[in-house]
């Protein structure tokens, strides 16, 4: 009699993960059946464990690596000015995050040309994919020819997104002209650790998801939904500010760090929402809110995750769609515990385990997230949940028969037709 | 009194049958957006008279002339719309106005459930993800290059002389402005966000010979902008130079292929001091051979160094 249940349950079960398999993989809005990707679309579990569950005020986040300068209205004479001062500190990047436009050549971009041919200095520039029909362009922006001095000093700084605004994964690397390009922050990250592109390597990942952890800094990002707890987790001041301050900055301290420059608002008070995104570090995860961290600040994220090698790791597929079959299987013999039963209120029970078992998976993959670095694909295994009772009672009462005449065995048929026997 | 209400009636009837009539002759047709250059005229005038399109009703015209990467959207009087994008001349009579689409609320209800069953990416597929943010930011906005003409005299071909500049910006407003080089007073000006401009009809505007200079500034930011001195060449003195040009080549009996001819043409009249003669020759065989690869290179080669000398 268990065996006989046994099997039944496992034959639910692998029907179930089947239909799951197929509505994962309809080309259509899953609304009725996927309602977590449509009532929080464009979210993701990995926004709430990072924004509400990780702890941001832990001292142990600043990364010491890493210093940022905000070029604000663009000097290019303190650009200039602040590269010969860093390269000639033993830094060991200087990454900058901005496209010098063509101009008239004059003695400041002389100057800036000059102070950007260092080995130490990294320029960012973007390139654009269409695909029209069977054809593939590509189509890059880049600093004049002047200042991006060789291929070696550019990296690129696009970003992977679902949505376009919301920044979760990078791209390590990217073929470009049938050329393997590492990215910008990969490329600075590995001046302090050259083993760093190995590794991304091994990885075999093509989108690596970016372990946010630190916040946007500066004064006027200081409250939610961007940085209610006032954190400070990066060295953050302006090039002016440095400029005028270089005599606090000393060789040791300068010594193997990576100096980000790039734009982070016109001044200290100003929100300007130019090259700004939206994480998953932002407070308010859903609904209307502010784009929370400039692009510097995102490479300067995935350059600490880089070198603390604090990759999130993706659970497979095929092990979601097993515990998907787990849930499916025990749901069986729970569902059939409950209808033996005959109980009046056995919808309201099965809706009731149906949310214990929300609560503890949805528990289970923020714990994953949060302390672990492991991401769950978290629609999947909820809509086992959602849907096994649905699917227990189409088997239960349609094809339980009918699976029972295929495959089970005489004894099994036997015994499952006693019932009528009897009356 | 009857005669009187009677002959009332036939007033208002007759006066409602004339305002129909006006209306109905005379279909209004407004200009809803612009884009590139067209033009409205008459061709029951003795001379044909161009006007440019400007936004509101259509001047009393009876075709449309749209020019290359010209677009034009009218609307008529049933709120009908009519989109002409290709190049070419229309007959104002024979567009094809259609209704707009209709964005009822139950339409807008249709549109909504329908989005249930298209297609959407899950946030947690990373095969969803594209490289498509940019996490970058212009290192200060940098004034816009002026390309042509650069200094000096300046050819006028059919009446009408072009001005280009390079600058990289999304969304920047340029101002174009000739200034008179003796008493800096603003002879012309465009306000444009293309990268080029025509002036037409020279010599209502410029005085031959006389010097000019042109500068294009961007809306709204300060910043020291480069100009360029110009000289307005005479009229038909461009294509004299270059059939002079032709005429000493044919007579050398060289057989010179469309690069080493515009090579040879471009340097003569580099030598000359024509500089924006020179380049201008270099535009127009590029685009008139658009395969020829080494006559596009030395152009763009030629014209560059002409920008960093």
């Amino acid at each position: 009699m268990a065996k006989k249940k046994y099997i039944q349950a496992t034959i639910c079960a692998s029907l179930a993960v089947f239909i799951l398999f197929l509505l994962h993989h309809l080309p259509v809005n899953q609304l009725f059946i996927d309602p977590f990707s449509e009532a929080i679309k464009n979210h993701d579990i990995m926004d709430v464990g990072i924004s509400k569950f990780r702890n941001h005020t832990d001292p142990s986040l600043f990364d010491d690596n890493i210093l940022i300068l905000n070029s604000e209205k663009t000097n290019r004479k303190e650009v200039a000015e602040v590269v010969n001062y860093l390269t000639s500190h033993d830094v060991a990047a200087v990454g900058i995050d901005l496209i010098f436009d063509r101009t008239p050549h004059n003695a400041i971009d002389t100057m800036l040309s000059a102070a950007l041919k260092s080995e130490k200095v990294l320029l960012g520039y973007t390139f654009e994919e269409m695909h029209k029909g069977a054809t593939h362009s590509i189509h890059g922006t880049t600093s004049d020819e002047l200042f991006a001095h060789s291929d070696e000093q550019m990296g690129y700084v696009n970003l992977a997104t679902n949505d376009g605004f919301t920044v979760r994964a990078f791209e390590p690397y990217h073929t470009i002209d049938g050329n393997q390009r590492e990215s910008f922050a990969l490329k600075l990250a590995s001046k302090l650790n050259p083993e760093l592109l190995e590794i991304t390597k091994k990885r075999h990942n093509k989108v690596e998801w970016i372990n946010f952890k630190r916040i946007q800094p500066g004064n006027i990002n200081m409250y939610f939904p961007i940085n209610e707890y006032k954190s400070v987790h990066y060295a953050f001041t302006s090039i002016n500010q440095f400029l005028s301050d270089t005599a606090s900055y000393s060789r040791e301290y300068l010594k193997d760090k990576i100096v980000l420059i790039g734009f982070n608002g016109e001044d200290d008070d100003a929100l300007s929402m130019k090259d700004r995104y939206f994480t998953p570090l932002n407070q308010k995860y859903h609904g209307r809110s502010l784009p929370d961290m400039y692009g510097v600040v995102v490479h300067a994220n995935i350059i600490s995750m880089l070198l603390t090698k604090d990759f999130i790791n993706e659970v497979p597929e095929w092990i979601l769609y097993l515990i998907g079959f787990l849930i499916f299987f025990v749901n069986y013999f729970i569902f059939q515990k409950l209808e033996d039963k005959k109980l009046f209120t056995i919808l309201p029970l099965v809706r009731l385990v149906q949310l214990i078992q929300f609560v503890f998976l949805f528990s289970f993959c923020i714990i994953m997230i949060t302390f672990f670095n492991i991401k769950f694909g978290f629609i999947l295994i909820i809509t086992a949940v959602i849907i096994s009772f649905e699917v227990y009672e189409l088997y239960d009462h349609k094809l339980r028969d009918k699976v029972s005449e295929l495959f089970t065995t005489k004894v099994l048929k036997k015994e499952y037709t006693r019932p009528n026997n009897l009356h | 009194m009857k005669i009187f209400i009677t002959i009332n009636k036939l007033f208002a009837i007759t006066l409602l049958l004339c305002i129909n009539s006006a209306i109905s002759n005379g279909q209004q047709i407004s200009v809803m957006h612009f884009a590139g250059d067209a033009y409205t005229y008459n061709t029951n005038d003795s001379k044909v008279k161009y006007n440019k399109i400007v936004f509101g009703p259509l001047p009393n015209a009876d075709k449309i002339l749209v020019k290359e990467n010209a677009s034009l959207k009218l609307l008529n009087e049933e709120n009908e719309i009519c989109e002409v994008t290709e190049e070419g001349e229309y007959d104002i009579k024979s567009l094809k106005f259609v209704k707009t689409k209709s964005n009822s609320l139950f339409n807008k209800f249709c549109d909504y459930f329908h989005s249930f069953f298209i297609n959407h990416s899950s946030s947690e597929s990373k095969s969803n993800y594209k490289n498509s943010i940019h996490a970058i930011s212009r290192g200060a906005l940098s004034p816009p290059q002026l390309d042509f003409p650069i200094d000096g005299l300046v050819p006028v071909t059919s009446g009408n002389m072009n001005f280009s500049w390079s600058h990289s910006c999304d969304a920047c407003q340029y101002v174009v402005t000739i200034y008179d080089l003796e008493t800096r007073a603003s002879v012309y000006a465009w306000t444009t966000k293309d990268h080029n401009v025509t002036l037409e009809n020279v010599d209502q505007f410029l005085l031959l010979n006389k010097k000019y200079y042109w500068t294009v500034t961007i809306s709204g930011q300060e910043m020291e902008y480069p100009i360029s001195r110009i000289t307005v060449g005479e009229k038909g003195d461009y294509d004299a130079q270059i059939s002079y040009l032709n005429k000493e080549i044919s007579q050398s009996k060289l057989d010179l292929d469309a690069a080493t001819k515009a090579i040879f043409i471009m340097s003569y009249l580099a030598e000359q001091d024509l500089m924006n003669y020179a380049i201008y020759y270099g535009q127009q065989q590029t685009e008139k051979n658009v395969d020829n690869k080494v006559l596009a290179d030395f152009v763009e080669r030629f014209w560059y160094d002409a920008l960093t000398e």
